[in-house]
């Protein structure tokens, strides 16, 4: 693997009792890229994205970060070292404010514990304004600027989705995991969605690594797209090429039974 | 700090946030802060009689565990059912260091920090495998080392006697300042006074405020945002780069070493000190009166120590019916203001099944009628 590959990961394996959910998997993101992970329900995408975020701890394989080897990192020590996530079912904090939604996702900017919190002083008031600076300036960004103070439960559901990419980019993290990030949007949040994460790698200088079900999306952001099935890698390479493969197009229609 | 391209950069929009989050923070938690002195003073100028300076002063030491109380449950989701056990490390820990019972005297004011830090040492015990667990099952080991540290304190008479036993401690000293002794005699300057009372009423004020302040500076704080966010959410919130282990312990100590402060306090107030104080009964009183007042709100923890101290006193009239009536009013409440005094509703994103929010859910239901049924 060569060193303008951000995220590695070698033979990542993760079991649930019997069942093999990742089975070695390679994977490699280079930086400034979307790459795309597809496949059947079930074929353990999301366990693979869990695997890369820590949510889950994989049996086997190792996982670098920017050369790093992060295999041993829990979910919050590789947010804090820029790889951050959102969540296939959203995971708001409902109760809190868009903005200070956003300013939690800033936890690696901010200072101060017990005694910061209650004594403030320059340097925990100066990261606090930072980060609600920055905080406003993303969402001013994903057109959620009229949203900061309003209760995150309160947003529709695809304004609530452009809240967890904000908090997960306020940070500005190297790489950024979406999980479905496209369920349950209409057509044109759709089409919304498609191009602010086709923009991202741009505009914050970081990779992308989509998990989606939707071709369309896949097709119009993705640099290179990944096909697993039951766990194990199918084949990878330029979107087009990947829809068109028959082992694809198999794996999710099922293979044509002669009568 | 970030290269954010498309968005102007911030200086242009003052409007939008006039001034720093922390100093904003910091003048709201010194308004209401200053609100609380006020009328703690309104209370002593205007109280009728030393009895109810001592009700008030109840009022206040309740006041103060329902605030530390509230932090671990109400801002971090953790349900503590053995809380009161650091009310009474801190209680004896005055108690033993400062009474005829081992010949020691140490200073008051010496002993309400080192009485924090005991409590708080112990929360760090404690936590360390209780917070490991989740929901139902932290209520029940916090619910075991309640159990442990009373029963501690009851049997550790033999076969060296530390505590005392069953029969406590007496004779404990009065808190000084100086060579004065708080609590010995009134002052009195011209039609001013201050009997014993009411100088106990003071401290008791002291320690609240300070109490409030630290709770509403770190609610708004980034800790406190990370607690508030872990109770909606832990696996979000560790995705957003927070230590999960790290902020309950946090919650947790620092609600142990504000119970163990306050029972310094008690104990220097008292004079005496029984382990039957710190029953598992008293750890549900100081919980009651959180969720009564509104889970998550340290104005709430005050008006629900205010009504569960007071009412009790009101109701003494009725002689035996006034558990009753006690329960009654108690049940109203919550079934006509669900969030609880204080409390503000939140939207319905539901959040993680523990038990406390299971309870609180609960306990929110009738209101939600409406939206569906």
């Amino acid at each position: 693997m060569t060193t303008e590959h951000l995220l590695v990961a070698r033979g990542l394996a993760k079991r649930f009792g019997g069942l093999v959910a990742v089975d070695g998997v390679d994977f490699a993101v280079p930086e400034r890229r979307i790459v795309g992970i597809i496949g059947p329900n079930g074929a353990g995408k999301t366990t693979l994205l869990n695997l890369l975020s820590g949510a889950l701890r994989a049996d086997e394989g190792t996982i670098l970060l920017d050369g790093a080897d992060i295999t041993r990192r829990n979910a919050a020590q590789r947010a804090a070292l820029g790889l951050r996530r959102t969540f296939q079912n959203i995971r708001l904090f409902g109760g809190m404010t868009v903005l200070e939604n956003v300013v939690v996702g800033m936890h690696a900017q901010t200072r101060g514990w017990i005694a910061g919190g209650i004594l403030g002083g320059p340097r925990v008031a100066r990261a606090e304004q930072d980060a609600f600076d920055t905080a406003l300036a993303v969402l001013d960004a994903l057109g959620l600027g009229t949203r900061v103070d309003h209760l995150a439960g309160s947003l529709s559901y695809g304004e609530q989705r452009r809240v967890e990419i904000a908090r997960a980019l306020a940070s500005s993290p190297r790489i950024l995991l979406l999980d479905e990030p496209a369920a349950g949007l209409n057509s044109a949040e759709k089409r919304a969605a498609a191009e602010l994460i086709r923009t991202l790698p741009e505009r914050y200088g970081l990779s992308v690594v989509l998990v989606e079900h939707d071709m369309d999306l896949v097709t119009h952001t993705c640099s290179t797209v990944s096909v697993i099935e039951y766990g194990r890698p199918l084949c990878a390479g330029r979107p087009a090429e990947v829809f068109s493969d028959q082992r694809v197009i198999d794996a999710y229609l099922g293979t044509a039974v002669a009568r | 700090m970030t290269t954010l391209a498309p968005s102007p950069p911030v200086e242009t929009e003052p409007a939008r946030r006039a001034s720093s989050p922390d100093a904003a923070s910091r003048r709201t938690a010194a308004k209401q802060v200053g609100v609380l002195v006020a009328v703690c003073l309104l209370v002593i100028l205007a109280a009728p009689s030393d009895y109810s300076v001592r009700i008030a002063t109840l009022v206040l030491v309740y006041a103060a565990l329902a605030m530390g109380l509230n932090v671990v449950v109400g801002l971090a989701g953790l349900l503590d059912l053995g809380f009161i056990a650091f009310f009474g490390v801190g209680a004896y820990t005055y108690a033993l260091l400062a009474s005829d019972l081992h010949d020691i005297h140490l200073n008051f004011w010496v002993l309400l920090p080192v009485g924090m830090l005991v409590a708080a040492m112990l929360g760090v015990l404690v936590g360390l495998p209780a917070l490991r667990t989740h929901g139902d099952y932290l209520a029940i080991v916090t619910l075991g080392f309640g159990e442990i540290v009373f029963i501690l304190l009851v049997n550790l008479d033999r076969p060296v006697n530390i505590t005392n036993g069953p029969q406590g401690v007496l004779g404990i000293d009065l808190p000084s300042i100086g060579g004065w002794e708080v609590g010995k005699e009134g002052v009195f300057l011209g039609a001013f006074g201050l009997t014993p009372t009411m100088q106990f009423f003071v401290l008791a004020t002291l320690y609240v405020a300070a109490v409030m302040y630290c709770a509403l500076r770190l609610r708004d704080a980034r800790l406190g945002r990370a607690w508030r966010a872990m109770r909606e959410s832990e696996a979000a919130t560790s995705s957003c780069g927070v230590s999960i282990v790290r902020a309950k312990m946090s919650a947790f100590v620092f609600g142990a070493s504000v119970a163990g402060g306050a029972g310094v306090l008690t104990a220097a107030w008292y004079g005496s000190v029984f382990p039957d104080s710190f029953l598992f009964s008293e750890s549900i009183k100081v919980l009651a009166m959180v969720v009564l007042g509104g889970i998550g709100s340290v104005w709430g923890a005050l008006a629900g120590a205010l009504m569960l101290v007071l009412m009790p006193e009101l109701l003494r009239e009725f002689d035996q019916y006034r558990l009753l009536i006690f329960g009654l009013v108690l049940v109203l409440v919550m079934r006509l203001r669900p969030q609880g005094l204080f409390g503000s509703r939140s939207p319905g994103i539901r959040a993680p099944g523990t038990l406390g929010n299971r309870i609180r859910r609960r306990l929110r239901r009738p209101t939600d009628r409406g939206g569906r049924s």
